[in-house]
């Protein structure tokens, strides 16, 4: 079961600031979704209306075709996730949460809940509040994949774990989603890290939407050209650069915009390497570019 | 069960989740409050119910586990996909049913200490405000029964008030002091510390103290879910 997204002129203020402004967006669903911005951007206020957490200002969001807050048919088919760790009080322990969770989400698979907890090596008789900041993004994380809702959303939630937990974690991701297809959306700053993850990418910037695209088009944007310093040079020379980096005698620049066959040929013929660019480099184009056109 | 749970799935985990172990608490004061009583007698002619001075404890923990359902259990609910008016009115509907058989548990600890009191040869007299001067079973379990309701309710305001952003806890807890000093005496049992009695139980008929006492629910049920309709769930900071 997956979950279809329309997100319709959507608008979220706090007193003065405008957190979310005027999204407008159209998610097929069945996919994995990453959703990249920097602080501030919006992410989590999107989110969390996405969820039925808080009341937009003005605006739709509707999941399967059913506006969200509060309504009983749609916020039961959504599990949001927040870095936070909203998944119980402090006091309880982790099998209070587990049991819960059961309790309360009719879709819940414990099984696959108490395997998951035996991965990331989280002790079922501990209290959420003895848990390390890793370990507490651990259980949200679990609870979030055995949650298996149709729409399933991760909001950095994977803060504070360690790289082979977060491995983990893009493994089960991966492969849960393969054997319970569903729409699952990622907001991250880890962007390289969990790029290889997402299908379509969400770039939100100061509240608005500054980009929904596929990610292997975005990647076509640009390229990441590698080889000695003279011909990179040479090569690069007129265009777009958005980062270099050197060791020794050998460049790799990161250059925006599309390339040609023209373009391609003459690399090879200096004997260049070209790569898809870096979701990252882009991201950090695109965000920093906005800002220096005011 | 399953289908229970489907349809009442707050309610379920209100009721065999917090109910036993509320009702572990009562053991447990049922317990200290047997100690204290005999460690008391050592020293002093016993005069006066033990177990009826314990209200001034017991009210301030209804109110505690009040906040406790909107301050922290409706962000667990809506997270795991359940709307606010679900946690509402089942969370409203357990506080009702949960105080009525802690009130019984209470009548229980009343019957048992005026037993003991009996063989030892106590008098056994409980507080002047009480709307009972005897073992009174039924006026024993009314008083409790109002007294759990309207301050565990009460609690629910005033925790939803301070999870809201938008609203002042001061003049939340200012609203949740009014509301415990005009509706909790009616219950023989609600006068604060620091504040006057303004209702006389004594010149009021039963049926009407009932009658007032749910009125008294209702009204802060009524308040409750207005701060929690469309309370947002912002994260909890750690």
């Amino acid at each position: 079961m997956t979950s279809r997204i329309d997100l319709e002129e959507l608008r979220l203020r706090y007193e003065d600031t405008t957190a979310v402004d005027r999204v407008t967006c159209h998610l097929e669903g069945g996919k994995i979704y990453g959703l990249l911005g920097r602080n501030g951007s919006g992410k989590t206020s999107l989110l969390s209306m996405l969820a039925g957490f808080i009341r937009p200002t003005s605006g739709s969001v509707l999941v399967d075709g059913q506006p969200v807050f509060e309504n009983p048919r749609a916020v039961s088919r959504i599990c949001l996730i927040r870095d936070s760790g909203d998944v119980g009080d402090q006091s309880d322990t982790v099998r209070t949460v587990m049991e819960i969770a059961q309790v309360l989400r009719s879709t819940w698979d414990q099984e696959y809940a108490e395997r998951l907890l035996e991965k990331f090596k989280i002790p079922m008789r501990k209290r959420v509040s003895q848990l390390s900041r890793g370990q507490r993004s651990a259980l949200g994380i679990t609870i979030g994949l055995a949650s298996r809702t149709p729409l399933t959303i991760f909001d950095e939630s994977h803060l504070g774990m360690d790289a082979p937990s977060r491995a983990l974690f893009q493994e089960e991701l991966l492969n849960d989603f393969m054997a319970n297809p569903r729409t699952i959306i990622v907001s991250t700053h880890l962007i390289e890290e969990m790029s290889t993850l997402f299908e379509e990418v969400l770039i939100l910037h100061e509240g608005r939407l500054l980009l929904h695209e596929d990610t292997d088009t975005l990647r076509s944007r640009g390229a990441a050209v590698t080889g000695p310093a003279d011909q990179v040079d040479q090569f690069v020379f007129g265009m777009n650069v958005l980062a270099e980096r050197r060791l020794g005698r050998i460049k790799s620049v990161t250059v925006y915009g599309e390339l040609s066959d023209l373009h391609r040929r003459q690399a090879e013929n200096l004997g260049l390497e070209m790569e898809p660019i870096a979701l990252q480099d882009l991201f950090i184009h695109l965000t920093g570019a906005v800002e220096e056109s005011r | 069960m399953r289908q229970l749970q489907q349809r009442w799935p707050i309610a379920v985990l209100l009721f065999f989740g917090h109910l036993p172990f509320l009702m572990l608490l009562w053991v447990a004061l049922a317990a200290l409050l047997t100690v204290i009583t005999a460690v008391l007698a050592l020293f002093v002619d016993i005069s006066v119910s033990v177990w009826d001075h314990s209200a001034a404890l017991l009210r301030w923990m209804a109110l505690f586990y009040g906040t406790y359902l909107t301050r922290e259990l409706l962000t667990t609910c809506v997270m795991h996909g359940r709307t606010r008016r679900a946690f509402t009115a089942q969370a409203t509907l357990f506080v009702l049913v949960a105080s009525g058989v802690l009130a019984v548990l209470m009548a229980l600890g009343y019957a048992l200490e005026h037993l003991i009191y009996n063989l030892m040869g106590w008098s056994h007299t409980f507080i002047d405000d009480r709307l009972f001067d005897s073992l009174n079973i039924p006026l024993i379990i009314y008083s409790w029964w109002g007294l759990y309701a309207v301050w565990t309710i009460t609690g629910a305001f005033i925790g939803a008030a301070l999870r809201r952003n938008d609203v002042s806890p001061v003049l939340a807890i200012v609203l949740g002091i009014v509301l415990l000093s005009v509706l909790g005496p009616i219950t023989g049992m609600g006068d604060l510390p620091f504040t006057d009695r303004i209702y006389d139980p004594q010149t009021t008929s039963v049926g009407s103290a009932i009658g007032l006492s749910l009125l008294a629910f209702a009204v802060g049920a009524a308040f409750t879910w207005l701060l929690v309709r469309n309370i947002p769930i912002r994260p909890r900071i750690r």
